[in-house]
């Protein structure tokens, strides 16, 4: 179900909200969350039921193991279980997201002729085997000693962020579902809640999906953009995906907060990064942090000596991006990320100062690069794109053939416009009860309301992941 | 104001607002879907509007409907006097598409007659090559991006904002497109020649899933007692005896889905010649010209005289 459908906005949040604080005004908590952790899995068995029984099944088997790892006193025993845990979640995530790459990939190399049928990617995937690695790590560590089995289960489930994050950690969102205060339902809360998703909304049905429009028509001809074009396309394409991901995380975190529950901030304005690394500490946050604290950080971070710092930093950054996709184009996007930060911190080194406009100039045309590979469908339709965008090869310059919807461009020059304001969490902090937001609210309900009610809407590029 | 009271306001202007908003839209009603009939153009997205007076305002003014792609979209209905026809062609657009607007406008009207102009664009394809035409967009006309574009389109048009680029004329209220209108500098005699220099012709090859649609199509308006009235629609001349074999094989496979009791009519036979090998009949190398619209609707109109002598009284009207 997705967060900008009709029966999402009419049926399913109006009753899941209003039974689960329904059943916790009457004192009947259990069930509020056990209603709480049963419309989370419908939210998801709704695109398809059949991939309801795996996150089940790992769910239940991940906590009952997380549970026995904080007991288990022998450490090569609790060694020996811990690693069997975590390649078990491997295992699975390894099946539905990398087989079919690895058996192409070993066809190409050895010149085989292994036929096997495409794995259908159960949703969120990704996502929720990151957070039980998290928990499972957790637990070899000792650290989840006591969960309830329930809350854990919402933990994983709960749907505001079970599909494409924020992923959180269990240490920040279970004590959430044990706290008392949060079970009655509290007006602020929802009002502000509903002012981030109104936000996220039309962040991503009005902008990001204008920006599809542009960035489909130059990928879906990558082959034979003019040098106008692959720039046009490859800009829509870094406009598109930060609205369409920051829209989805920000109705994940009002959706969250209407539930009294807080879910962390994944996106700080990340093109106003001045440098790579500023860049990662504002896109998609919580994704940066699982990769410090359980890749980068064991790794040996920047413990053991420069030359090991800028391995880790490589080797985090190519974990980076194979978790984003099965293709060679991921692997490559996540280079270039580890790449651009090993030059970084090479360059922090010479001392030189750069003022914070050029590094926020060769930030943004580095990312925008990298994010020619994150997009293409090959690496042959990236490498064209970035030929036309540096005027290689047989280029042309003629006109726009993707930008010929003159409609779309007050929204086009919106979008670029709203980058650099500020984004929905630090507008969410100044909201106040007063005829200004009241006036902005409508406005906004308006706008997603005459949206919603066009055809224009499309998937949430981070499902794919 | 405290949270209550904010949410209080906030719920009840939302309800105002949108009732309102939904309110106004439907009084507007510029695709005569809610308020029955009235005279009704397309003022931008040719898909969507047609699609949506395909629900009320063809079926419940109309006794006769003209469907094809672009080659038929710019005949003027209003040339036959005696009946009262819409053009449901579709720039562009292919059978699959056409079908959605003739299910609702045999559904709901009382349709005498049909007719289809049997171009290859038709039947090269199956599918929909766009989201315009679907059942959301019902809803999308109490209001949707769609609706503000056709509003804007409204105003640029009725007060001849851009004329060249946005002709106020370009559609009238029986669905003709006057394409021609928005087309400039194009030379026909330079187009069919430059063509006919590359033995370039249409391509006429027939898909099968869109010939089994068409079939379809057909079944479902002789059920409905509507009559059928094909026309192959006229290829300028040296073209047409460029690709003779591939368009005559295009007319055969075609004529095959056709009965008795059905009217065919080849307007690219010898007969014709005269006028399909003047430059003059067509724009470009194949869409008409006033003087080939003229021919064509003349050629129609001859043909309903005779299938329908008697003008249709309407009781409505």
């Amino acid at each position: 179900m997705l967060f900008n459908s009709f029966e999402f906005l009419a049926f399913f949040l109006p009753i899941t909200l209003t039974v689960y604080f329904l059943l916790n005004k009457y004192g009947f908590d259990k069930p509020g969350k056990v209603w709480l952790l049963a419309c989370s899995l419908f939210f998801y068995a709704w695109w398809k039921p059949i991939f309801l029984l795996l996150i089940c099944t790992s769910m239940v088997i991940n906590y009952f193991a997380g549970q026995k790892l904080n007991y288990i006193e022998n450490p090569k025993t609790r060694k020996i279980f811990y690693i069997t845990c975590l390649l078990g979640n491997l295992s699975v995530l390894l099946y539905y997201k990398y087989t079919n790459f690895i058996v192409d990939n070993f066809n190409l190399l050895l010149t085989e002729d292994i036929v096997i049928d495409k794995i259908a990617l159960p949703l969120a995937i990704s996502f929720f085997t990151f957070q039980k690695f998290a928990y499972i790590t957790d637990s070899y560590k000792g650290k989840t000693k006591g969960y309830d089995f329930l809350n854990f289960c919402l933990f994983v489930a709960f749907f505001p962020q079970l599909i494409a994050g924020p992923i959180v950690h269990h240490k920040d969102i279970m004590p959430q579902f044990q706290d008392e205060s949060k079970k009655q339902f509290n007006t602020e809360n929802f009002l502000k809640g509903l002012y981030i998703f109104l936000l996220g909304l039309i962040k991503k049905i009005a902008i990001a999906d204008t920006f599809a429009i542009v960035a489909n028509a130059g990928y879906g001809d990558a082959t034979h953009l003019s040098f106008v074009d692959s720039w046009i396309t490859s800009i829509a394409y870094a406009v598109q995906l930060y609205f369409d991901f920051s829209g989805y995380s920000d109705m994940a975190i009002g959706a969250g907060l209407l539930f009294n529950i807080t879910l962390p901030i994944n996106f700080n304005s990340p093109y106003k990064a001045t440098n790579l690394q500023d860049f990662w500490r504002r896109w998609h946050i919580t994704l940066g942090n699982f990769l410090r604290e359980y890749i980068y950080i064991p790794l040996g971070g920047n413990r053991k000596g420069e030359l090991l710092t800028l391995n880790n930093l490589m080797v985090t950054f190519l974990v980076g991006g194979i978790w984003h996709g099965a293709n060679w184009t991921f692997l490559i996007w996540g280079f270039m990320h580890g790449f651009g930060l090993v030059v970084h911190r090479l360059w922090q080194k010479t001392k030189i100062v750069i003022s914070d406009s050029v590094g926020l100039l060769i930030t943004l045309l580095y990312v925008n690069f990298a994010w020619v590979f994150f997009r293409a469908t090959s690496v042959g339709d990236a490498l064209a794109v970035l030929k036309s965008m540096v005027g290689i090869g047989s280029v042309s310059y003629t006109g726009s053939k993707v930008l010929t919807d003159i409609y779309i461009y007050p929204t086009l020059v919106a979008g670029m416009f709203f980058l650099f304001l500020k984004n929905p969490p630090q507008l969410a902090k100044e909201f106040r009860f007063n005829t200004q937001h009241l006036l902005y609210m409508l406005g906004l309900t308006l706008i997603g309301l005459i949206y919603l009610n066009s055809i224009t809407s499309n998937d949430f590029l981070y499902f794919d992941f | 104001m405290n949270s209550k009271k904010f949410l209080f306001t906030y719920v009840i202007l939302t309800l105002v607002l949108v009732t309102l908003m939904a309110g106004i839209n439907y009084f507007i009603d510029i695709y005569g879907l809610f308020r029955g009939k009235k005279d009704r153009k397309v003022y931008i997205n040719e898909r969507t509007s047609k699609y949506l007076m395909s629900y009320r305002y063809i079926p419940e003014n109309f006794e006769g409907f003209i469907l094809g792609p672009s080659l038929s979209a710019n005949l003027n209905p209003e040339q036959i006097k005696e009946y009262r026809i819409y053009n449901a062609s579709i720039m562009g657009a292919n059978i699959s598409e056409l079908n959605y607007l003739v299910d609702n406008i045999v559904e709901r009207g009382n349709m005498k007659f049909a007719i289809i102009c049997l171009d290859p664009y038709l039947t090269k394809d199956h599918g929909r090559k766009s989201a315009n035409i679907t059942t959301e967009e019902y809803f999308g006309a109490l209001g949707s991006t769609n609706l503000l574009k056709t509003y804007l389109l409204y105003f640029v048009r009725n007060n001849n904002i851009a004329p060249h680029r946005y002709a106020p004329d370009l559609h009238n209220t029986v669905g003709w497109n006057n394409f021609e209108k928005e087309t400039h500098n194009i030379d026909s005699k330079r187009s069919i020649e430059e063509k006919a220099a590359k033995r370039q012709y249409e391509k006429t090859e027939i898909d099968p899933v869109a010939y089994k649609e068409l079939n379809t199509t057909l079944i479902k308006l002789r059920h409905k007692n509507i009559k059928v009235i094909g026309y192959f629609s006229p290829v300028p001349y040296k073209l047409y005896q460029l690709g003779k074999s591939d368009y005559q094989k295009f007319e055969n496979d075609i004529s095959a889905l056709f009965n008795k009791s059905d009217v065919l009519i080849n307007l690219n036979e010898d007969q014709y010649k005269d006028i399909t090998n003047d430059y003059n009949t067509f724009i470009d190398h194949g869409h008409l010209s006033a003087k080939g619209q003229h021919f064509v609707l003349s050629v129609l109109e001859r043909e309903l005289k005779q299938l329908f002598p008697a003008k249709v009284n309407y009781a409505s009207n």
